[in-house]
């Protein structure tokens, strides 16, 4: 089989079609596909294995937490899940080609959710201490109060 | 026209080739220009990186402090507490390292995620660097949760093991 039989063959050295408006290629250049040089992409890979390291025993605990604190166990899961979300998109940027940026942006929103997980996860740990600490203390002034001899 | 085929021609033979466009227009392999929508997503993971940093360094801070106070109180207190209070206070100091590496980690990959949003030209070297500090801070994170881990599990495969002599 030659190459004349695969059907018409389209000029690539025809004019355009004149109805069809002209674009100017430099101005729709985007810098899409691009690709990292090997030695970033070992920064990448690096990063990738350790969260993938971090996720996993973030999921042992998770599964550790779960038997004692359930919504510890929840946030855990959560977090460990965000990791592996980022290693896998950082693994893609080193073993895929033609996505590069498209995968760290993936990876990076990943990250974002990490630490907003992380973030809420310690505003709700205070904020429950100082509630607890807030009850301790009016139960001890009201004991105070109502014990005889109290002021 | 050099060749005579119209501008729809065949590139001419020699000269320039015809991929090479004008030097503003080529794509570079360094000094990559994230788009605005992308900075947006960057500097906010930088945002909440920083967040996350300041927030392990304070708790971590505390827990040293308080650490090295209880450490303090262990030579004031009764000799046979001084054990068990200096032991405690020495706990303390050392939970309080490892949120203190990390956070400072966190913390400065943070500003360099932020840099990627704040200067122009040097994009990716700033998300490398970003990402150098996050690999940091995951690392000290997995070694402190695996040592964590392996002395829970130690401890209750321990306490399994008492508990099944104490039966026999």
């Amino acid at each position: 089989m030659n190459h004349w039989s695969n059907g018409p063959q389209q000029n690539p050295y025809q004019p355009p079609n004149p109805h069809q408006a002209y674009v100017d290629p430099r101005q729709v250049w985007q810098p899409r596909g691009y690709e990292f040089s090997p030695s970033e992409e070992t920064v990448f890979n690096k990063a990738g294995t350790w969260s993938l390291v971090l996720g996993v025993l973030t999921c042992v605990r998770a599964l550790l937490d779960f038997t004692t604190v359930p919504m510890g166990g929840i946030i855990t899961i959560v977090v460990a899940v965000s990791l592996i979300m980022a290693s896998s998109a950082f693994k893609k940027i080193t073993n895929t080609r033609g996505n590069d940026i498209q995968h760290l942006m993936g990876a990076l929103v990943s990250l974002n959710h990490l630490f907003i997980v992380r973030l809420i996860a310690l505003v709700l740990f205070v904020g429950a201490i100082l509630f607890v600490v807030a009850i301790t203390g009016v139960a001890m002034v009201a004991f105070m109060q109502a014990a005889p001899g109290g002021r | 026209m050099m060749t005579g085929q119209g501008p729809y021609g065949p590139p001419p033979y020699g000269g320039q080739p015809w991929h090479a466009a004008p030097h503003h227009y080529a794509p570079q392999p360094t000094g990559y220009e994230f788009n605005p929508q992308e900075e947006v997503t960057i500097e906010r993971v930088g945002k909440n990186a920083r967040r996350w940093g300041v927030a392990s360094m304070v708790g971590g801070g505390l827990s040293l402090l308080l650490g090295g106070a209880v450490v303090a109180l262990a030579f004031t207190v009764h000799e046979a507490l001084f054990h068990t209070v200096g032991i405690l206070g020495g706990a303390l100091v050392l939970i309080g390292i490892p949120p203190l590496a990390t956070g400072w980690s966190y913390y400065a990959a943070g500003r360099a995620l932020r840099a990627v949003h704040t200067s122009r030209g040097d994009d990716v070297s700033h998300v490398l660097r970003a990402l150098r500090g996050l690999t940091t801070g995951f690392q000290i994170e997995a070694i402190v949760l695996g040592l964590t881990l392996a002395l829970m599990i130690a401890l209750k495969v321990a306490v399994h093991a008492l508990q099944s002599g104490m039966r026999l």
